[in-house]
């Protein structure tokens, strides 16, 4: 069993900042290989008032953004929880990433940042926390289905755990998504055991069954899924 | 780990690093794969996940180093792929394996084309066809595990069934044409991933390739892929999502066949009129099975929506634009009642019987076709309950041990449920278990022909192997018995040695198939005298064995000796005397507790002379039977002892052939004066009960009285005199008379019986 690899993750909510980075967090602590990204034009983040929002270009570091949000005013910040949210990001990783559209240009950090990873989409696995994101991914993966009809051997289970945004939110979510991650995994690892007596079986099958017991658990983050080809 | 997989490993990250390498290492890897056999799955998922990486996932950057060296994949992957499901299930071939073999045939199914429009080779292209074939008959079938019932083997099996529908429209995609204008490449043009390859590449003069048979199959094949989706089953999302991925290649690079029926099938997918398994009993399941299905469906129309797919068909874009507002309010309700709320399930079911009469009618039609959760007509496992459980495997009651209900209540559960059910469906369950009977009986009877065939050609190949290292024989246990094997006895003990320890593993079935002996080499001479030594000392040595185990049947191998020495090697005489010698010294060893042997063998012996070959009165002397008759006399006598008198009679009583010469061996014991006894009493009891030898046992007595006379033995003369008085007083006054000439033709002359005396 020791030569079987864990699945490889990667979370995703529209900015990069909150969601994403609370269960890339949970993941990461978890042992897996996790990356993530936002599926948003731009990283929103709360602002000064409820009509100036904080916007910044995906690929500004944490730490940049550390500084604009301590420039305007530690109170206000540490009452939503934004700035113990990007202390905690910087410490994952250097700046928020956008989902590499197809055919867009590219707004993540170079590659050597994600060991473990051999390209952008080199996982098994992606984690939405909104509805409007798994769509997007949806969609951008059938856009390559369509534009690159050759290239449809690498299989990605999309899974959409609907979380609010916010802090508190967050965190339940990634409790919920790290339960589901480690029996996605067990199940995984279970059918890839290769001894010379072993029957395993196909792995795919048993996810709906997992679903459904999880969905039962957490019947207030309802799921979506789906599966994808790139 | 063994080394034969690290050095797979490290081969393989080689190939990786540096592409130079990699003809060389996947023709070993290719090699090494097709010689071992499935079930070592260590290996075998090394060599296949080589081929997988280099092939699927394209570590192998170069399109042209994957492209030219596809067809040598071919053998591999009829050797993975062409296996019945009972087989797979039996031989325990890993699931993986079959997946990623089927993976790496459909992303090289057009290498493969590619190489064949360049280089015809017809024969190559059978086996494509062949493996092409078996799979598209597997669709949708829950291949290569077994089968349960049509709705469930929807859900099952679900990562063969996507490499399946890949191949599927692989498939598609290379035998039907690119659409008209849109691509002109040719064949040299062909050099990256991007690349078109088709039919439309073949020319007219191709052999084999330039037929319309290939089109119509991928016509065929589309009208598969979309058959599924709008059947009325509920898919499981994975295949679901699959499918509409695939759809949307083929929608790209096959618009003139795909897309109206695409974008209708996209129009008129409802998940509500889809009917989940029957067996299916958790809603929530169900219902998220639907939601997940309905999303996809929805972004797949909200992209063609929006990135203008459809803005030249403006009516059809309305029914799209209407449809998809209709799925956005649905599933807004969906999320107001929250995802475990049984409401949902509730009102789409009360639509769509409403709305749909066709989903009513559908779902009569289903309960007909499926009666039992496992319809398999193919036994699971060679048991009882595999034969006879028609309810879900996994099912707590299909656990349940009946015989712990007390056998009146079982009848009345069985009157109670014959007098409910339908006859239909009783019949239908019967019949499956018929079925399954008659497979199971087929495939024991083609395992058992199978088991004598390999049996057959492992003799013949030990055979061939003996001739060749005879020397070495011994060594190599799964020999079977080899007459031409110089090391037999070994052999014989190395086995015995084996069953004794694998007595449960025992193959029962191998005892009772048609067993048959290779034919032996022709021996020359001196190695038919070896072998007859090896048996025959192998024979004795048994027998000694035996004799201390049990009295019974320590005769067994002297029997067959002794009958083997007088009739199965008379021709020749070398053999036979070298086993009669044996026979002899090993009597020898001990001839008072071997009396039976003795006996038993010099019978033989007379009944091979004196019976089979006849033999004139002449030669009787010379025979093999006088000849160890009196050996054993003279061996026996010697050591003879006053209580050994019962053996000694039952010697003599029994040789079924004594003569005078036979008898003079008795003199020395009558002489001497301790034993004469033993030596007397035989003597008597052959003159009284086997007149044959009177005339014989009296012209002893004769002799021995004139031998006594000579040697002045007084007693002895006594003791004979004693005796003929009694029994030939007649001839008294002529013994006395001491008339040497006359003498010897007493008996003779005064031949009492007249019987024969061969026959005596």
């Amino acid at each position: 069993m020791e030569d079987i690899p864990n699945l490889r993750f990667c979370t995703v909510c529209a900015s990069n900042n909150n969601r994403s980075m609370e269960a890339h967090k949970v993941l990461k602590n978890a042992g897996y290989i996790v990356r993530s990204y936002g599926t948003g034009s731009a990283v929103r983040l709360p602002g000064p008032s409820i009509n100036k929002p904080n916007v910044f270009q995906f690929g500004t570091p944490y730490t940049e953004i550390m500084k604009v949000l301590e420039s305007q005013g530690i109170k206000v910040h540490k009452n939503n929880g934004v700035l113990d949210m990007t202390v905690r990001n910087m410490n994952i990783k250097k700046a928020p990433e956008r989902w590499p559209y197809f055919n867009q240009p590219m707004q993540k950090l170079p590659e050597e940042e994600h060991p473990g990873f051999e390209s952008e989409l080199d996982f098994e696995i992606v984690i939405t926390c909104e509805e409007r994101c798994f769509d997007n991914i949806i969609e951008d993966f059938l856009a390559r289905n369509y534009f690159n009809p050759n290239e449809i051997n690498n299989k990605v289970h999309i899974f959409n755990v609907e979380i609010r945004d916010d802090h508190e939110n967050a965190q339940i979510g990634g409790k919920a998504i790290l339960e589901l991650a480690n029996s996605l995994n067990e199940l995984y690892r279970k059918s890839q055991e290769d001894g010379d007596n072993s029957h395993s079986e196909c792995w795919e099958d048993e996810i709906p069954d997992l679903i459904t017991n999880w969905q039962q658990k957490y019947g207030n983050l309802p799921l979506l899924y789906s599966l994808c080809y790139h | 780990m063994s080394f034969q997989l690290k050095q797979i490993q490290e081969a393989a990250k080689l190939a990786f690093e540096n592409n130079d390498y990699f003809v060389q290492i996947l023709d070993t890897i290719i090699a090494i794969s097709l010689a071992q056999p499935l079930s070592n799955t260590k290996l075998q998922s090394n060599c296949v996940s080589f081929i997988y990486k280099s092939f699927v996932q394209r570590k192998i950057k170069s399109f042209h180093l994957r492209a030219d060296n596809s067809l040598k994949l071919v053998d591999m992957l009829l050797k993975f792929i062409i296996n019945d499901e009972v087989t797979i299930n039996i031989e325990k071939i890993n699931y993986n394996l079959i997946q990623k073999a089927i993976e790496i045939f459909s992303s090289t199914y057009n290498f493969m084309f590619l190489q064949l429009i360049k280089n015809p080779d017809n024969q190559i292209w059978s086996k494509i066809s062949h493996l092409k074939e078996f799979l598209i008959s597997k669709w949708p079938s829950s291949f290569p595990l077994l089968p349960l019932n049509k709705d469930t083997d929807l859900t099952r099996s679900i990562g063969c069934k996507i490499a399946l529908a890949k191949l599927l429209a692989k498939i598609i995609q290379t035998q039907l044409p690119y659409p008209p204008n849109s691509n002109t490449n040719t064949i040299f043009d062909m050099i990256d991933d991007t690349m078109d390859i088709s039919i439309s590449l073949v020319n007219k003069d191709h052999p084999f390739l330039y037929t319309s048979s290939l089109n119509t199959q991928g016509q065929m094949l589309i009208d598969y892929l979309l058959n599924l989706l709008n059947t009325d089953s509920l898919l499981p999302t994975s295949l679901f999502s699959t499918l509409i991925a695939l759809l949307m290649t083929l929608f790209k690079t096959r618009p003139n066949f795909t897309s109206n029926k695409t974008l209708n099938f996209i129009l008129a997918y409802e998940s509500q009129f889809k009917n989940s398994s029957k067996f299916e009993s958790n809603k929530l399941k169900i219902r998220l099975n639907r939601r997940f299905n309905d999303r996809i469906d929805r972004v797949l129309m909200s992209m063609l929506l929006n990135r203008g797919f459809i803005d030249k068909d403006a009516p059809l874009k309305t029914r799209f634009g209407n449809k998809l507002s209709y799925m956005v309010e649905k599933s807004n309700q969906q999320k107001k009642r929250g995802i475990l709320s049984e409401e949902n399930d509730t009102n789409e079911n009360n639509e769509s019987d409403d709305l749909n009469p066709r989903a009513k009618r559908i779902k009569l039609d289903n309960s007909i076709n499926i009666d039992y959760f496992d319809e398999s007509i193919i036994a699971k496992s060679e048991t009882f309950k595999s034969i006879y459980t028609l309810i879900n495997p996994k099912d707590e009651l299909a656990n349940f041990d009946i015989s712990a209900i007390p056998s009146e209540f079982i009848n009345n559960i069985v009157i109670l449920g014959l007098s409910k059910i339908d006859s239909n469906k009783l019949n239908k369950g019967l019949e499956i278990v018929s079925s399954r009977y008659m497979d199971l009986y087929k495939r024991l009877q083609s395992r058992e022909d199978e088991k004598a065939a390999t049996l057959l050609s492992n003799t013949l190949s030990s055979k061939n192997q003996a001739t060749i290292k005879s020397e070495n024989q011994g060594d190599n246990d799964e020999d079977l018995y080899d007459p031409t094997s110089s090391s037999i006895v070994k052999k014989e003990e190395k086995k015995k040695k084996i069953i004794d320890i694998s007595d449960d593993d025992f193959d029962f079935e191998s005892e009772s198939k048609k067993f048959e002996l290779p034919i032996p080499r022709i021996l020359d001479p001196n190695e038919k005298k070896d072998q007859i030594k090896l048996i025959v000392d192998n024979f004795i040595k048994s027998s000694s064995k035996s004799t201390t185990d049990s009295s019974k049947g320590n005769n067994v191998w002297l029997k067959i000796l002794s009958r083997l020495a007088t009739r199965g090697t008379n021709v020749n005489p070398e053999i036979a005397d070298y086993i009669r010698e044996s026979l002899f010294n090993y009597f020898k060893e001990d001839v008072k507790g071997r009396i039976d042997g003795v006996i038993e063998w010099l019978n033989e012996e007379y009944y091979s002379d004196f019976i089979v070959a006849k033999k004139d009165k002449s030669e009787i002397l010379k025979s093999n039977y006088m000849k160890y008759s009196g050996l054993v006399l003279d061996y026996l006598i010697p050591f003879l002892e006053p209580n050994d008198r019962n053996i000694f009679i039952r010697l003599l009583s029994e040789l079924p052939y004594l003569d005078l010469s036979l008898l003079s061996r008795l003199k020395s014991i009558c002489s001497d004066p301790v034993r004469s006894k033993t030596g007397f009493q035989p003597l008597l009891y052959l003159i009284m009960f086997r007149p044959p030898v009177f005339n014989d046992c009296i012209q002893f007595l004769v002799d021995l009285y004139k031998d006594a006379v000579e040697k002045n033995n007084e007693h002895l003369q006594t003791e004979c005199l004693g005796y003929l008085k009694k029994y030939k007083p007649d001839l008294i006054p002529s013994v006395l008379s001491k008339d040497e000439s006359s003498g010897s033709n007493i008996v003779t002359t005064t031949n009492i019986t007249g019987t024969n005396p061969i026959t005596n």
